[in-house]
């Protein structure tokens, strides 16, 4: 139960850090002359009501008070989601230098291993037929410009 | 009249129409259900194969797709909480977890039982009504408009489920995220840190993949949802009866919602979906379940989208302006085919025009149909075993975000909120408020401030607009009735 | 490694890795005539305006000429800097195309675009459409003179436009300091908001350009005072210039056709006379009369010119308006 107790007051703090960053930047965006509103008031509007909903709940949840009963808990999940979003990232980053076709490949491959599929040849030819049928639905049906890269 | 009447059903009577309508229903359908392909993209990209169709084909083919699409989004909604379009990330909020229970079936026919209704009675008032609402949605100006989204913002209290709080905060950032990208109204460049892919604002299906698809697949389940367990399901699943009966009244309700909020240049399928999903929690009665597979929000959101693509309809064949983005592509449509959509339509070319209100309504019918015979052949797909399932909807997650923009910062916008969506999840936030705020923000403030250019900065502009003023007073009535029932609930709890 | 079970497995993955090479070699090898494969003409605005109905007719005809298919690509975003900065950076073989429209000018000088009209091959302008001022019918000034003199003698006039910085703002902002007359600009999400809201009664004039305006004359919700053309427009033969009413503005948006720098002349040649040949067949001409567009073909050195003189006129209109500082 250890992960829950942390994630409510962090999440939070990062809403009051957003609510700060928010109005800090906001104030430096130009003001327009007269009483017209500027780009600016309404972000500092904005920020200013986040941060002080933050804060209630900042407090209220460091009062002990619980606020959510039912809040999804499995450690397991973490890890898990680690994993992919750094798959999705690395993929995203080498998509436009390795192609469209050669990236989804392994993007298919390794998000099938991390899943507990065990047998790699199969994750593979898998990565491969749905590379290509992407490629052929959305590059050559829909006219969709995908990467290319080095190696298609 | 006879005589219109009689050229009308001549127009309607060459087989090549109903081909047409079969044609683009069946790939509008599919169009919808591949995230990222949108209902504007798919009429879009049929347009030229109707450069050598007759006007009345042409028109069948591409309104097939329209209702098609708006469709077609919900069964990747049901199914997998991957919304196909916009329009169906209300649907899934209860489609979703119906799906997990293992009413999958149920939760499929049920939502093209309300959008046959929701559809079937946005036609007859495009039929009946088309000159009074026009007039209506003209009167909205940009008070109005502003006043409208407020509301829209102050029946998420109601969409807000355990913490006010939290509902509330999800709602501000949601804002705030609307503001990102170029201001409208000055044109200064707002959080974008020298970047030009956000200019334009928040790229909505991105974020929409991410906080419901990517954070799905993200946050994979122990328990892996149940799969249809109810008795073998028939060829041609009907609509349970009992179904039918509750979800009757705020299935009709929706669907006027929706007609109206469509017609209004400016707001779409999405917007009306989500309003209509919100009206219905906010009416809710004991024993309803919002947010966990209650029926009735299925029926709203699926009523209030299809109505919202006849309401969009209305400005265009009355004034010939677009209600839509779909719309400003059919427009393109009938100006290619020599046809000006406008007041001049049903004077011009009346048999024309009455053909294709028939249209319409034969597409909703034949959606209908179609939904209902492949429900028990979608729903196979719940069988594929978990991991390709799940590796599947991550890598057209990422298409879908990609294909829209060819722009690969779209992707990056995917995963993050992706990320942020298993956060929201672990930490108890709402995402439905979220979203409705990032689609509102942009209407709201730009109103606005657009209103307070007009009246030269003053605020007092909203005292000389009497509809503003009643739609600002009824949303401060709800956000009360709202905390008051709460309040009521907790007393009763414990 | 290798396992019965798996056979099918391989054959799968040696198959696509041949193809896969396969690929790659046909677009090294690629090269020589011209055109060998599909043509991608980038519109780089989103399906439903008047640039993509544009370019997807354009598409449609090239495709016969030509005898590959044109591919129109909506590569949207930023205002349309995404889809021009997407064709400078294509590969130079004359098989990207790029729509070009009035924002390759005022995107740069606002500071939204990392490049200039002169970073592009400029091929050819296709249409372009005046600003057109336009009020309600019932509207008390019948000409452009009286419209000014009303925007003198009472509160200043709203006049709508599709986007701050937009072309349609700059078109109203020059008609404002040309006539010396005091004007409140609002602005809306593109035109046909703003033609939404003056039929409304909530803003007073807009100025966008008689395409978009034409069923709303036709039907009589809407009168236009004068277009900033030099010349009176086939399709408002009845509509005075503002030059005839003593506003000396030529002002309208563009679009035309560019290619990435470096493109060989052999190629550039057969895509300027093919999509010339289109754009003058009678089809076109019939198209463009029912979408009311103003066609106006100029070649490569004209189309040139005008950018880099509007290119200057834009510079100093924003920097009045406040926009660029």
């Amino acid at each position: 139960m250890k992960p829950r107790i942390a994630i409510e007051p962090l999440s939070f703090i990062l809403a009051l850090l957003l609510a700060i960053g928010t109005a800090l930047l906001a104030q430096q965006f130009p003001r327009t002359q007269e009483a017209h509103s500027g780009p600016g008031s309404f972000p500092l509007f904005l920020g200013i009501v986040l941060a002080g909903l933050a804060l209630c709940g900042l407090i209220q949840s460091m009062r002990g008070e619980k606020l959510h009963a039912n809040a999804e808990t499995e450690p397991k999940t973490g890890v898990h989601m680690l994993l992919l979003a750094s798959a999705t990232a690395l993929y995203l980053m080498l998509m436009p230098v390795l192609g469209f076709i050669t990236g989804t490949t392994m993007l298919c491959m390794g998000v099938l291993v991390i899943h507990g599929y065990c047998n790699p040849v199969r994750a593979l030819a898998a990565g491969f037929v749905a590379a290509f049928t992407l490629y052929g639905v959305f590059g050559l049906l829909m006219n969709v410009v995908l990467p290319k890269g080095w190696i298609g | 009249m006879m005589e219109v009447i009689s050229s009308s059903a001549a127009l309607l009577l060459s087989p090549i129409v109903w081909l047409c309508l079969l044609a683009g229903v069946t790939a509008g359908m599919v169009v919808g259900a591949i995230p990222g392909l949108s209902a504007t993209m798919g009429v879009a990209l049929l347009v030229p194969f109707t450069f050598e169709l007759e006007i009345m084909p042409a028109i069948t083919l591409l309104l097939g797709v329209y209702c098609g699409a708006i469709y077609g989004g919900t069964i990747p909604a049901i199914l997998f909480r991957t919304p196909g379009t916009p329009a169906s990330a209300a649907t899934l909020i209860d489609g979703y977890p119906m799906m997990l229970r293992g009413e999958a079936g149920r939760a499929l026919s049920l939502s093209a039982f309300s959008a046959l209704i929701g559809g079937v009675i946005g036609t007859l008032l495009l039929i009946c009504l088309t000159p009074q609402i026009s007039r209506f949605a003209l009167s909205f100006g940009p008070a109005e408009f502003f006043a409208l989204a407020v509301l829209g913002l102050s029946l998420i209290t109601a969409l807000s489920g355990d913490s006010l709080l939290k509902g509330a905060i999800a709602t501000v950032a949601g804002l705030l995220c609307a503001t990102v990208g170029m201001d409208p109204v000055s044109g200064y460049p707002r959080f974008l840190f020298g970047s030009v892919s956000l200019m334009e604002g928040m790229p909505f299906i991105p974020v929409l993949i991410g906080l419901f698809a990517i954070a799905e697949v993200f946050s994979i389940n122990s328990d892996p949802p149940v799969a249809p367990s109810e008795k073998r399901m028939k060829l041609f699943e009907l609509p349970h009866l009992s179904d039918i009966k509750r979800c009757g009244w705020t299935t009709v309700k929706s669907a006027f919602i929706g007609t109206f909020t469509g017609s209004t240049p400016g707001a779409g399928a999405d917007i009306a979906a989500f309003l209509c999903y919100s009206a219905a929690c906010q009416q809710a009665k004991e024993g309803d379940n919002y947010g966990n597979g209650e029926p009735k929000g299925i029926a709203a959101a699926e009523s209030g989208k299809t109505a919202a693509t006849s309401g969009a309809m209305i400005p265009l064949l009355s004034l010939g302006i677009p209600g839509d983005s779909v719309t400003a592509v059919l427009i393109g449509a009938f100006i290619l085919h020599g046809i000006q959509p406008g007041p001049l339509l049903f004077q011009q070319h009346a048999p024309l025009a009455y053909a294709i209100l028939a249209i319409m309504l034969c597409a909703h019918l034949l959606v209908f149909g179609m939904a209902l015979s492949t429900a028990s052949f979608v729903t196979q797909a719940l069988k594929i075993d978990r991991r390709f399932l799940n590796t599947g909807i991550l890598l057209l997650s990422l298409m879908g975000a990609y294909a829209l923009r060819s722009n690969l910062v779209d992707c990056w916008v995917a995963l993050g909120f992706g990320v942020l969506g298993v956060g929201m999840r672990r930490s108890g936030f709402p995402a439905a408020p979220f979203l409705l705020a990032l689609i509102l923000g942009g209407m709201a403030e730009t109103n606005l401030r657009r209103a307070l250019v007009l009246s030269h900065g003053s605020l007092g502009f909203v005292f000389h607009r009497p509809l503003a003023i009643g739609l600002l007073l009824l949303s401060i009535f709800f956000v009360f009735a709202t905390i008051q029932r709460r309040r009521g609930q907790r007393k009763k709890n414990g | 490694m290798f396992r019965k079970g798996d056979i099918g497995a391989w054959v799968i993955i040696i198959v696509s890795v041949t193809v896969l090479g396969w690929m790659n070699f046909q677009r090294r090898a690629a090269g020589g005539k011209f055109p060998q494969r599909p043509v991608t003409l980038i519109c780089p605005f989103s399906p439903g305006g008047g640039t993509d109905l544009l370019a997807r007719k354009l598409a449609h005809e090239a495709e016969k000429q030509l005898g590959v298919p044109v591919l129109v690509s909506n590569i949207t975003g930023g205002g349309g800097a995404i889809g021009h900065a997407a064709g400078r950076i294509a590969p130079a073989d004359g098989h990207t195309v790029l729509m070009t429209t009035f924002e390759l000018i005022s995107l740069p000088v606002q500071g939204l675009a990392p490049f200039t009209y002169k970073d592009l091959d400029l091929l050819m302008l296709l249409n372009m459409d005046p600003a057109a001022v336009a009020v309600r019918s019932d509207f008390p000034a019948n000409s452009l003179k009286e419209f000014i003199a009303k925007a003198k003698s009472g509160n200043p006039l709203s006049i709508g436009n599709s986007g701050a910085g937009a072309v349609w703002h700059l078109a109203a902002a020059m008609l404002a300091d040309h006539a010396d007359m005091p004007a409140t600009h609002v602005p809306f999400n593109g035109a046909s908001q703003a033609i939404t809201a003056l039929i409304g009664g909530h803003i007073d004039a807009v100025t966008v350009s008689p395409a978009e305006l034409k069923i709303y004359v036709e039907s009589n919700q809407v009168k236009l005072l004068g277009v900033m053309s030099a010349e009176r427009l086939k399709s408002f033969p009845e509509t005075p210039t503002c030059r005839e009413q003593g506003q000396d503005l030529v002002f309208g948006t563009w679009r035309g056709l560019a290619l990435p720098q470096g493109v060989s002349k052999e190629t550039r040649d057969i895509l300027m006379k093919t999509f010339k040949d289109v754009v003058e067949s009678p089809e076109f001409e019939t198209f463009a009369a029912q979408s009311g567009m103003n066609l106006h073909l100029l070649t490569s050195e004209d189309f040139l010119t005008m950018t880099a003189r509007q290119a200057g006129e834009v510079a100093a209109t924003m920097k009045q308006l406040g926009i660029v500082k």
